[in-house]
């Protein structure tokens, strides 16, 4: 399982605004339950939160992976939010964020979830993909980059 | 963090003094502009005006962008509707709300999600009367905090010259105790200055030592400190609020207790509800009553009514007249420097109290317990540790490998039911849950940094 798997293009938020990571956290659970099978945006957030709790999911580089396991989800689905500004995130390097990759996790979770927030830390850890992910606009556009592997791209 | 405080009262304004010392968003509401404007002029905080549970005031607040919400306004309706308000309107992730009425606490099933949103329950008065009872229970104890549920806990008390430890070095701690029994000191505090124990430090009379043990271990440790007396018996109560109600509702069936009520309408309530506790109708500063109901024969008296000034001077006179220990309940921060010494054994402070109890939601990190000491100086804490050997910087490492910021050890380890003793070579676990003594706040952060989970933890 790959991010573009879990991805569609109605849950791509690209140059919006908002003012805290509250409400950040609030936009990233409203896409996530739009998808097939997930659970509700509250029961999402509340996990995003009690997640953010526990350490910052922010990778740096301004970018990073809210997540959080909700028990009514029956699979794992994604979302993906640009942000116009940068937000304060927590971030280990202390840099703002304005890239976030957002997920819901079943309550059980496996290692493909594992395997698949490593493969967005990797993604995401290579300067060539921020750039892109940075620029390009269209959904549909942003989802043939995802599907691309990281490597390739930086051969472009 | 951006943090909503409602109430400009005791406890809120004590909340927004220690909170704003580090560095979080804080707005007070209040509806009384004499009382907001006085703390805007000390502390580095925005402040609203304006009914606390009202949508607009809230808003005004910040609420939309609020990461938590700590309601402590003197209504306790209020307080629920606030909370019900930013949930219901606004998402507030965190809603901390006081509740004093215990037919409202008699009833938990109110406060969940479908009913009364309340995540975080605070009720001073249960807290400081916990507080108290714990102390009761050690007659040497300054401090007794509780961990894991009471199975470990933490005490502080007072080297005296008879106890065996006193003049030696840490390392004969161990040989000292008898087998099977193990403690750990995490902090010792001397001239109010603390010192990060090793095992050549040694204990000094006088020095305020906190030490770990499990719960059935702490008398044993404590005897090699100080001498021991039983524990009191004979316990006079003075004032009859909520707190000295129900300490004498908990403590009459094993001690023999007398409490001191002005009001006698008051009193009459109170006796009506209690079995063998005496009711007295009088003043607590009135040394022929203390006279009277034998002060000199009293174990422990607590000075528990709401005037500070009277519970300083009555646990004066008490302690004089030969009262054995004396516990003062002091609002009043700045009196708590002030009285603690050999007149008064143990002031007790409700806002501490209740502030470690919020500190615990407020602390990143798993955190299960969160104890503010010594004015806000020092914590506390009871961390879990997640993750991998790879992916966490605690879980897999001994404990000498663990990189701890300065001023702070780690007393101990509760591992499900067992309560393990720090020592330099014990590994830590996944889901153990990690006692450290954090002797100078400015470490907090990287203790927080340290139990913190990796981005890609699930």
């Amino acid at each position: 399982m790959q991010l573009v798997d879990v991805l569609a293009p109605d849950r791509i938020a690209v140059d919006i605004s908002v003012s805290s990571k509250k409400t950040l956290l609030e936009k990233a659970a409203e896409l996530l339950s739009t998808a097939p099978g997930s659970a509700g945006s509250r029961d999402i957030f509340d996990s995003l939160c009690q997640r953010e709790r526990l350490g910052s999911t922010g990778l740096g580089h301004g970018v990073a992976i809210p997540h959080g396991r909700v028990d009514s989800q029956a699979e794992v689905s994604g979302a993906m939010i640009r942000l116009k500004r940068p937000i304060d995130f927590d971030a280990p390097d202390h840099e703002k964020v304005d890239l976030f990759f957002a997920l819901a996790v079943p309550g059980q979770c496996t290692d493909t979830h594992l395997r698949l927030l490593a493969e967005m830390a990797e993604r995401l850890g290579r300067e060539s993909q921020r750039h892109a992910l940075r620029t390009i606009d269209d959904p549909d556009e942003l989802l043939r980059l995802l599907s691309t592997s990281p490597a390739d791209a930086q051969a472009q | 963090m951006q943090i909503i405080i409602l109430g400009a009262g005791q406890v809120g304004t004590g909340m927004a003094r220690s909170l704003s010392a580090e560095d979080f968003d804080i707005t007070v509401v209040d509806t009384d502009p004499e009382r907001l404007r006085e703390l805007q002029e000390k502390l580095d905080i925005r402040t609203v005006l304006g009914h606390a549970a009202h949508p607009e005031t809230l808003i005004r607040a910040g609420i939309e962008d609020a990461d938590l919400l700590i309601a402590l306004t003197n209504s306790d309706e209020t307080n629920m509707v606030a909370c019900q308000v930013a949930y219901s309107l606004f998402n507030t992730p965190t809603k901390v709300a006081r509740v004093r009425a215990s037919d409202y606490l008699a009833h938990p099933e109110l406060f969940n999600r479908e009913n009364t949103p309340i995540d975080v329950l605070i009720s001073p008065e249960g807290l400081v009367t916990d507080h108290i009872q714990r102390l009761i229970d050690y007659p040497g104890a300054l401090q007794v905090l509780d961990f894991a549920d009471g199975r470990a806990q933490l005490v502080g008390t007072r080297a005296f010259h008879d106890g065996p430890l006193v003049g030696h070095e840490l390392r004969a701690l161990r040989d000292k105790l008898p087998s099977g029994v193990d403690a750990r000191v995490a902090a010792i505090f001397r001239n109010d200055e603390p010192i990060i124990p090793e095992g050549d430090t040694v204990i000094e009379v006088d020095d305020t030592v906190f030490f770990l043990a499990a719960r059935n271990d702490i008398p044993v440790v404590m005897r090699e400190l100080r001498r021991m007396s039983e524990p009191g018996h004979r316990i006079l109560l003075a004032g009859g609020g909520n707190i000295g109600a129900s300490l004498a509702r908990r403590l009459e069936r094993s001690h023999h207790v007398k409490l001191i009520e002005r009001d006698p309408v008051r009193a009459e309530r109170i006796a009506e509800d209690l079995d063998t506790a005496i009711v007295l109708v009088g003043d607590c500063a009135d040394e022929d009553l203390l006279h009277e109901e034998g002060i000199d024969e009293t174990d422990v008296y607590c000075a528990l009514t709401n005037d500070d000034e009277a519970n300083i001077l009555s646990s004066m006179l008490a302690k004089r007249m030969g009262a054995d220990k004396v516990i003062t309940l002091i609002n009043r921060p700045a009196y708590v420097d002030l009285v603690e010494s050999d007149r008064i054994d143990v002031a007790v402070s409700p806002q501490q109290v209740t502030i470690g109890a919020l500190l615990t939601h407020i602390r990143k990190g798993h955190m299960v317990r969160v104890h503010s000491l010594r004015r806000g100086a020092a914590e506390a804490i009871e961390a879990v540790a997640h993750g991998t050997p790879g992916q966490s910087k605690v879980v897999g490492k001994r404990i000498e490998e663990i990189d701890l910021p300065p001023a702070t050890t780690i007393g101990g380890i509760i591992r499900g039911e067992e309560v393990i003793i720090a020592h330099h070579d014990v590994v830590i676990e996944t889901d153990d849950h990690v006692v450290l003594f954090v002797a100078d706040q400015r470490s907090i952060r990287r203790v927080e940094r340290l139990f913190a989970v990796e981005a890609v933890f699930v």
